[in-house]
């Protein structure tokens, strides 16, 4: 297992913990009706603390890869992207279409929709990864 | 200007009066009087127009295939490279900031109006446009006549 396909596993695992992590404490939060600025900076800043040392490592990691490894990583890349809008996209409109454009929905359907879109994504991208180095060493 | 350049400017109002006017006005006209044809045709055409939107570099590189001209070069690749990237980061912060915001303003139990979902996704694709031709443009005027260093 090369530095690539042991990078999509762990990232998966990673997205996998962070929205299990994150949907066990939305659930408390809508559970226990936490309103306002205060309760969402406690989970707001470990958040964005750890998205940004992720970024940080995947960037350096980045540069450690080969000319295979990086084309490969780039075509996943764009996939997680593809995904990630189109399943926003529908997500969004069929809410939009099936409840009315007169409705309301609870607030917490923003977070749950970005964080399957995100989970999503992740796992488009990290599958992606895993089946190019599959076929590749299926080929040779 | 170069190729890039010109792309930039093209996203950059093109993309965002494509995506923004339609799209506001298809959610204006489906709150005012509900579902009806012209709003779904509307959405329908964004959706077409976003597909063609996004395939546009890939037309444009089959149609110049023949020509042997070459138009990207390493540096101009860089910077596409960064303004992904801020494209990518930028409305992710945005993302976020519309859950929180609506979170804060009316509570977990609350109710959002179902029009904040096709429209945070539009703004965020606007974003995405805006920042990655701003991010481009930026990075070329950095340089000198035509981007030139």
């Amino acid at each position: 297992m090369n530095r690539l396909q042991k990078k999509a596993w762990i990232n998966l695992a990673a997205i996998t913990a962070c929205v299990v992590l994150t949907g066990m404490c939305l659930g408390i939060l809508v559970y226990i009706n936490a309103r306002g600025f205060d309760s969402l900076l406690v989970g707001l800043v470990p958040g964005l603390v750890a998205g940004l040392v992720f970024y940080v490592r995947s960037v350096s990691e980045e540069a450690k890869l080969d000319e295979r490894e990086k084309t490969i990583a780039r075509k996943s890349f764009v996939w997680a992207c593809y995904t990630l809008t189109l399943f926003w996209a529908c997500a969004s409109f069929g809410i939009f279409f099936v409840a009315g454009g007169k409705s309301v929905v609870p607030a917490y359907t923003l977070p749950v929709v970005f964080l399957a879109g995100l989970f999503l994504a992740q796992f488009v991208e990290s599958a992606a990864i895993l089946i190019q180095f599959a076929r590749e060493t299926a080929d040779e | 200007m170069n190729k890039t350049q010109e792309a930039s400017w093209f996203y950059f109002f093109l993309g965002l009066a494509c995506f923004l006017i339609p799209g506001g006005v298809a959610v204006f006209i489906a709150y005012d009087r509900g579902i009806s044809f012209a709003p779904v045709f509307m959405f329908a055409g964004i959706v077409i127009w976003g597909g063609l939107f996004w395939l546009f570099p890939f037309i444009e590189k089959k149609v110049r295939k023949g020509q042997k001209k070459i138009t990207f070069d390493e540096r101009d690749q860089l910077i596409h490279k960064k303004a992904v990237m801020a494209g990518y980061v930028v409305p992710w912060l945005y993302f976020v900031a519309v859950c929180v915001v609506a979170w804060c303003v009316v509570g977990p139990h609350g109710s959002i109006s179902v029009n904040v979902m096709p429209l945070t996704l539009l703004g965020g694709l606007v974003i995405f446009t805006l920042a990655q031709g701003l991010a481009s443009l930026i990075q070329y005027g950095r340089g000198g006549k035509d981007g030139e260093k």
